[in-house]
């Protein structure tokens, strides 16, 4: 139970890390192609 | 406006004029010179702030900002006193990814991922090495008289370590004072993605203007 627990817990902080680093990607990558890069 | 100021980190305007026509020793400019580059520059700034977030004890902030001193000054002295050329727009970008890097390993991410945790200690040093060499292609843009050379090199990175030193004190008050309340904790993981995006969007930047030079 605490095993499944745990895998639970682990694939949650996998998934949220997974979500942030992509937010944070696509994030810098529409501000560059929308702000700086027409700008240049 | 975004461009021009995320380009701004070159050395430029009266300081390139006065670096250009430089023939002599002149320490005190030149030590001014690579204090303003550090408290100016963001994407050194940036890293510290990723290699000090969790730091909580005065002596882990020292080694890590000495690792960090140590890696930059022999790039930043042999790049430019050993001729060491590369791609200012590569070294740049491997900054970028340091900031990256930094951020990811403050949200757990290689001990979720990978399973284990790089040596951080060695990451700051190899990235430090990396910041030093920006540094350098920064001041190879310029016909520097040999004349002096190694005085101007030296003031130039004592200052460096003169604005990172004032950077570190602004940044360390700011971060205690935040760690003091909960919404340090709350929003942790919040900031380090942020910051990452930051970095994220160094990297393009910089290999934007690789590939389009």
């Amino acid at each position: 139970m605490t095993m499944a627990s745990d895998v639970e817990t682990s694939v949650e902080a996998k998934q949220r890390l997974g979500v942030a680093a992509g937010l944070a990607l696509l994030g810098a990558g529409l501000i560059l192609v929308m702000g700086v890069l027409p700008a240049e | 406006l975004l461009s021009a100021s995320l380009d701004a980190h070159g050395v430029s305007g009266k300081d390139a004029v006065y670096l250009q026509g430089l023939n002599g020793p002149a320490i005190g400019p030149l030590m001014y010179l690579g204090a303003k580059h550090m408290v100016t520059g963001y994407d050194h700034l940036l890293f510290l702030v990723g290699v000090i977030f969790f730091l909580y004890r005065l002596k882990d902030v020292l080694l890590y900002v000495s690792l960090f001193t140590i890696g930059h000054s022999v790039t930043l002295l042999a790049g430019v006193l050993g001729g060491i050329r590369a791609n200012p727009f590569l070294i740049d970008a491997i900054i970028g990814f340091s900031v990256v890097y930094k951020a990811f390993e403050n949200m757990d991410g290689f001990k979720r991922f990978l399973g284990f945790q790089p040596n951080t200690r060695i990451a700051v040093l190899i990235f430090g090495l990396f910041h030093g060499f920006g540094l350098a292609t920064k001041l190879q843009e310029f016909d520097l008289s040999p004349n002096g050379l190694v005085a101007n090199i030296v003031s130039f990175n004592v200052g460096v370590e003169i604005g990172q030193g004032l950077a570190l004190t602004g940044i360390l008050i700011a971060l205690t004072w935040w760690r003091s309340h909960r919404a340090f904790f709350d929003h942790a993981f919040a900031t380090n993605a942020f910051v990452m995006a930051c970095g994220f969007l160094l990297v393009g930047f910089q290999l934007s203007g690789y590939f389009l030079s």
